[in-house]
């Protein structure tokens, strides 16, 4: 006989790796292109400058651990980490922001613990702190034309900008020709008012927030959240995690807005801003290194929600996902030990 | 001066108290007899062959809480010896058997030649022979460790140490590892 | 809350976690009724069982009726197979078998002769009065007879489920057929319901169930109507039996699922379904036991379904168990080439088929040949993402990616602790894998090495038991034996008054006083020998000639003294201890016993100047014994005599070892003479004594004859005609009507001619014609009609071939260290 020899079953479904992420990437695209609107050009160079550094680093280093590399690529999980890392970080970053923090993501995060699967933390997670801590101005420089200076700069113009290095400065005067908007973002705003001293209300009653700049995030965020539901639909990710930061994260601001509504950001607004919504469909929901139990991605989920939640409201930095994602990957496995399913014919008492 | 006296009455006080601890400890949480021979011991496959050296496998357990290397048991193979390097926390070392006398066999009397001279009884280390004086032996196979002990004293070399065939009990599944062989040809029907 | 069989009552139905939803493509096998296929010409009937719990019945060449049992056994977990046709058995012998591995089994190879002859225990149908009348174990029997496994796929049999050893309160009958493809049950139960649901009021009959619940999927509308209708129909009580439509999902067909959604209990795990008070029987099973009750018919066909887009007529058949495949496929019109799987089971759990001879059993419910649309070829395994879809879907609520990750990495045990052994192999997980890991098989070889490991362990276990009950009992024999010896030795004590032991207690005494002397003074005391001179002329030549040998070999091997070389000897002696203790009873086997310690204590000899000592003593001690017994003959038992002579022969030892050193060869000289004079009088007086001292004196004189040749052999100038001589007399002297005194005679000459060969290789320079002439004499002295004793000689002679071959072996890796054998 000449046919190979399988063990039952000998039906599959037809689900694969490639299709689950590529599918990924395509509910992404709302979200993707609201930051096309509010941020310019930019975003979408970014992303395709990340996505193809990526493929270019994966196949690289699969030549060199001697792996199929076609085959590798194909599961399109580089392209996604890079779609994540492009989506991340400022539109108007220069290159070699995007550049170092893919190549971080795939060669140290990803392939140096085995490739995919084998990678203990979110590798776009991963860079995106790396790229934080090491550049902090160039990360937080979210330059945010308003909604009616979209096309203001154009795809040429941020082009030149992200690749011929135009400085910050150059930027900022530029646009404050334009419109004069402030660039801080939301959380940041937030953050800074209230170190400040000034009260929430005093802050949301800034400029920056009543002409659409918050509303911008908002809107990103909710794109965001319909990919999410899509995804949830077509059961390309499971409930339990996005939910459990979702839920998480409102409980805890809640509480916080409850005792304190002057100097905490309300539910609504942590829900809505910063990269909520991104981190809880697509980014926290990275099958690798999260729980793999219900029970498990419930905790998990709800850990990220609360690490969030105080690193928001107590921490040195205005958002926090990166690292509340990061410190839940630590905690996966540990969660996924101790929260085994009780199995058939076990009776519950352990 | 008195401050001096209160410090070292506390620190033996303390001394006392951390001491009963211990004892109480050590007595609480005492392990009888020495537990790594016999865990050592519970790792070695039992065939008593002596092909390590020691009469049994429970001398040469002891001598491994001895310090005696940890690859000289060829019937326990390679997985034997990386389980004993792991409880004695040295490092696996290669077998000093060859791969050939790792195959699990066990002895076959070919009985027609055999005399009835019981000296294979005699060897064998758990009684996996049948027979008596001036009868035909006989191995029980299920008993036999096949340690090789009974090929030796044959006067007539009638014990075969046969590999233990793969059954339908012991096939462990590796699909396409087994020589597929078209026995449809060579079947007359 | 309610009771159970309330909820039960009430049509209650509980979930199981995970399982999902293949496509059925049911359609393409139900559309016809069960139809039957042209017979084989051969069928295949393993027989596994035979040498475990049974004996073939047949042998190649029988005829056999249809239906004829082909096994014979006992016991209850017995189960018999039986002939699928009438014709001739035509070769018993391993074929492949129905199985993943297709590994050859046993086989009943059975010719058909197309007479569909049937066995005429086969007897028309009873009436369900007389079978309301059979009692429990008259049913229970035809149904063992019957040779009824489940025909669900396990093939447990079937009689060992009826009877249960605890109460059973819910019968469920299983006809899920959750598989896709598969169809035999659903169209069984349409055709054949009435006789389903006879089959079940007789397991009702035999076990009182509370309830009664036939299982159905939703899929089979038709199946279920029917049954229903059967269920009314029947004399079962109404409110006892229904038929419960549950909804399709893979794999609520397993047992252990099946009962977690009628009831939600699960079994806990490594119990039986018994332990829970429920019993689980296939439909096709209840439709056997109908037909094993009520005609007394074995199980010998089953309903197959042959499906899949490969075959051009899909439909479920009526099979003899024991029908190759490649025959279904011939005549099921199979399109595929020899590179198409063929599927014994459903997709889902069934196994490739490596080899298409192998046979219909009775586990199998589906032959399934799938087109390459249907089952493609294994994708190529890619990286475990982790995405717990499997986890989902495992309806035992394993984790199958832990699993996957310690299994693959063959971490065994921790695998283990995920609990592997509850999966069910339902094969879920590598459904909905999306990196196409074939999971199923890494917990197949994972759990396969455990239970060999595990096997492994009880055997270790019971080889450590076995060494230590047998460690415990040679210390018992041996304590025993000494304990015997004292008092044998002190018994002798006390009876040594006539003349004959006297003369021994005089040499003995002799021997001692001399001794003594040597330490003392060490001087040569040449006078000893002029003593032993007065005796008798020849054998006193002989015995200075050998007592000269011994003193030039010992001279030869003094530089090298060897003190590990009286272990030997002591360890053969510790064989012979053991040889007499454990054949007590046999004398023959004892004196047998005592002539290869004695060989072993010669060969031991040549190893060195100091054992050759050392046994002489021995030996002469046992000729000396043996002399006394066959004066004596009638008071001693054997086993105590060799008891005795041991002791002696370690006293005497231990007295050498103090005086080793000094003057070995008078020493010798009185050991020979004494041999050779104990060993005289035997020879002579052997006419006058029993048979048994006959045999004995034999012995004595084989072994008398040996030390001569052995002399002869050290110092080949001396007289050997003497002792020769001495021997052929023993030998004449002994009736020639005594075969058991010529068998010992061929034997010890054997032994000893062994002995000469290899003297002979040892010393090629000396001349052995002597030697073997003798031998001949020997043999050609035995009485020719004596077959037995010719064959004893000829063993004897392999022994010695067989020694002499070692001998030659071990000199030709070391030619210097010749004597080490």
């Amino acid at each position: 006989m000449a046919f190979k020899l399988a063990s039952s079953p000998h039906l599959s479904t037809k689900a694969q790796t490639r299709g689950l992420m590529f599918k990924v990437m395509l509910c992404a695209l709302p979200g993707v292109l609201a930051q096309c609107y509010f941020f310019g050009w930019g975003t979408l160079i970014q992303i395709a400058l990340a996505i193809a550094i990526a493929i270019a680093t994966e196949a690289a280093v699969l030549k060199l651990r001697a792996r199929p590399v076609g085959k590798t690529i194909s599961d399109n999980s580089a392209a996604l980490t890079g779609l994540l890392i492009g989506v991340a970080i400022p539109a108007m970053a220069p290159w070699w922001i995007a550049g170092i923090g893919v190549v971080f993501a795939i060669l140290v995060v990803k392939q140096l613990y085995g490739g995919l699967g084998n990678n203990i933390f979110n590798p776009a997670m991963a860079a995106y702190v790396m790229l934080l801590i090491s550049f902090p101005v160039q990360m937080t420089s979210w330059v945010a034309p308003s909604g009616a200076a979209l096309n203001d700069l154009g795809f040429l113009q941020s082009l030149s900008i992200i690749f011929q290095g135009a400085d910050a400065e150059q930027i900022l005067a530029y646009r404050a020709g334009i419109d004069g908007v402030t660039m801080a973002t939301p959380l940041d705003a937030v953050k800074t008012g209230l170190s400040t001293g000034l009260t929430l209300d005093e802050i949301l009653a800034k400029a920056s927030f009543s002409d659409g700049f918050g509303i911008g995030w908002a809107v990103i965020n909710l794109a965001y959240l319909a990919g999410g539901l899509v995804m949830l639909k077509l059961k390309l990710i499971r409930w339990q995690i996005s939910t459990a930061i979702l839920a998480s994260l409102f409980v805890c601001a809640s509480i916080g807005y409850l005792l304190s509504p002057d100097t905490h950001m309300g539910p609504l607004l942590h829900l809505f801003s910063g990269a909520t919504m991104l981190a809880a469909f697509f980014i926290a929901t990275d099958p690798v290194t999260a729980a793999t139990s219900t029970r498990g991605r419930l905790i998990f989920g709800a850990l990220i929600g609360l690490l969030v939640y105080l690193i928001r409201s107590f921490g040195g930095y205005p958002d926090a996902f990166a690292f509340a994602v990061l410190l839940a990957n630590l905690c996966a496995p540990f969660i996924d030990y101790y929260v085994k399913p009780r199995a058939y014919g076990h009776r519950a008492s352990r | 001066m008195s401050q001096v006296i209160i410090a070292i009455i506390l620190l033996g006080l303390l001394a006392l108290a951390f001491g009963a601890l211990l004892g109480y400890a050590a007595e609480k949480f005492k392990v009888e007899g020495d537990p790594i021979i016999d865990q050592a011991e519970a790792l070695l496959p039992q065939t008593q062959c002596g092909q390590c050296g020691y009469p049994g496998c429970r001398p040469y357990a002891e001598a491994i809480a001895n310090g005696e290397k940890i690859n000289k048991c060829p019937p326990g193979g390679t997985a034997t010896m990386e389980k004993l390097a792991e409880l004695m926390g040295v490092d696996p070392e290669p077998l000093t058997a060859s791969a050939e006398t790792q195959v699990k066999k066990v002895a076959f009397i070919r009985e027609d030649e055999c005399i009835g001279c019981t000296k294979c009884i005699q060897a064998c280390p758990v009684d996996a022979i049948l027979g008596t004086g001036k009868q035909m032996h006989t191995v029980i196979t299920d008993y036999c460790t096949g340690c090789d002990l009974c090929v030796e004293p044959c006067p007539v070399d009638c014990i075969d140490m046969i590999p233990v065939g793969e059954t339908l009990h012991n096939w462990s599944w590796q699909l396409n590892a087994i020589p597929v062989v078209n026995i449809s040809e060579e079947s007359k029907c | 809350m309610l009771t159970l069989l309330e909820q039960i009552d009430k049509g209650t139905l509980w979930r199981i976690p995970g399982g999902i939803h293949p496509p059925e493509h049911k359609s393409l096998s139900n559309q016809s009724e069960i139809a039957r296929l042209p017979l084989a010409d051969h069928y295949l009937v393993p027989v596994p069982g035979v040498g475990e719990n049974c004996t073939l019945a047949v042998k190649a060449g029988d005829t056999v009726t249809k239906g004829q049992p082909l096994t014979l056994g006992e016991g209850f977990r017995y189960l018999p197979v039986h002939a699928p046709a009438s014709g001739k058995v035509i070769a018993i012998e391993a074929r492949a078998s129905n199985h993943a591995s297709a590994l050859p089994v046993l086989t009943c190879v059975i010719e058909n002769d197309h007479q569909e002859q049937w066995i005429d225990t086969v007897h028309a149908p009873l009436s369900p009065e007389q079978v309301a009348q059979m009692d429990n174990d008259a049913i229970i029997s035809r149904v063992q007879a019957a040779g009824i496994a489940g025909l669900g796929g396990a093939a447990f049999p079937t009689h060992i489920k009826l009877k249960p050893v605890s109460d059973i309160e819910l019968l469920i009958i299983n006809g899920v057929e959750c598989e896709p493809y598969i169809t035999s049950d659903d169209k069984l139960m349409q055709e054949a319901c009435d006789e389903i649901v006879r089959g079940i009021a007789i397991i009702h009959q035999l076990l009182g169930p509370k309830r009664i619940i036939v299982a159905i999927e939703d899929n089979k509308p038709q199946a279920i109507e029917q049954m229903s209708h059967a269920l009314n129909r029947s004399q079962l009580p109404s409110h006892c039996a229904r038929v419960s439509k549950i909804p399709t999902l893979y794999p609520s067909g397993g047992e252990k699922q099946l009962i977690q959604i009628l009831t939600g209990q699960e079994v806990p795990s490594g119990a039986i379904p018994a332990n829970l008070g429920i019993l689980v029987q296939n439909v096709g099973t209840a439709y056997s036991i109908t037909q094993a009750v009520y005609r007394n018919m074995p199980l010998i066909e089953r309903v197959v379904t042959l499906t899949g887009q490969n075959i051009a007529k899909p439909g479920n058949y009526w099979v003899p168990i024991g029908t190759p495949v490649e025959h279904l496929l011939a005549a099921a019109q199979f399109k595929g080439d020899e590179n198409s799987p063929v599927i014994i089971g459903g997709p889902m759990m069934g196994y490739m088929l490596p080899n298409v001879a192998a046979p219909i059993t009775k586990g199998t419910n589906c032959v399934l040949l799938p087109s390459e649309q249907e089952v493609a070829p294994p994708s190529p395994e890619q990286p475990c993402i982790r995405c717990g879809e499997c986890a989902q879907a495992c309806p035992a609520q394993l984790l199958p990616q832990q699993l996957f990750w310690h299994a693959k990495a063959q971490e065994y045990d921790k695998a283990a602790s995920y609990n592997l052994r509850d999966c069910i192999e339902c094969g879920c997980c590598s459904y909905v894998c999306p990196s196409d890991i074939p999971l199923v098989e890494y917990y197949r070889v994972a759990k396969s090495a455990l239970r060999q490991e595990a096997e492994e362990k009880k055997q270790a276990e019971l080889a450590k038991q076995r060494f230590d009950s047998r460690t415990l009992r040679l210390e018992q024999e041996k304590q025993a034996r000494e304990e015997k010896a004292k008092q044998a030795a002190e018994r002798r004590k006390a009876q040594m008054t006539g003349s004959d032991k006297d003369a021994v207690a005089a040499a003995m005494a002799r021997i001692k006083a001399k001794k003594a002397a040597q330490e003392q003074d060490q001087v040569p005391a040449t006078t000893n020998i002029d003593d032993g001179k007065g005796a008798t002329k020849p054998q006193d030549k002989v015995a200075a000639a050998i007592a000269r040998a011994k003193a030039k070999k010992a001279a030869q091997k003094a530089k090298s003294e060897a003190p590990a070389s009286t272990e030997p000897t002591e360890s053969h002696q510790q064989a012979t201890t053991a040889n007499t203790g454990e054949a007590a009873a046999m004398s023959q086997k004892d004196k047998v016993a005592a002539a290869i310690a004695r060989a072993k204590a010669k060969k031991a000899a040549q190893n060195s100047a100091e054992v050759s000592e050392a046994s002489q003593g021995a030996t002469q001690d046992e000729v000396q014994n043996l002399g006394q017994d066959a004066q004596e003959t009638a008071p001693l038992s054997q086993k105590e005599k060799v008891a005795a002579a041991i002791a002696r022969a370690k006293a005497k030892k231990a007295a050498q070892a103090e005086s080793a050193h000094e003057a070995p060869p008078q020493e010798d000289a009185e050991g020979e003479q004494t041999a050779t004079k104990a060993s005289t009088p035997n020879a002579t007086e052997t006419e006058a004594s029993s048979p048994e001292a006959i045999k004995k004196a034999k012995i004595a004189a084989a072994v008398a004859k040996a030390k001569a040749k052995k002399a002869q052999q050290a110092n080949s100038e001396e007289q050997v005609a003497e002792p020769v001589a001495t021997d052929e007399q023993a030998v004449q002297a002994v009736p020639a009507d005594d075969p058991g005194a010529i068998k010992k005679a061929k034997i010890a000459a054997a032994v000893e001619k062994a002995k000469a060969k290899k003297a002979q290789q040892e010393k090629t320079g000396k001349e052995v014609a002597e030697q073997a002439a003798s031998d001949e004499q020997a043999i050609q002295e035995a009485p020719v009609e004596d077959a037995e004793a010719i064959k004893k000689a000829k063993i004897a002679a392999a022994v010695a071939k067989a020694k002499a071959k070692k001998l030659a072996k071990a000199q030709a890796e070391n030619p210097n260290n010749e004597h080490k054998d």
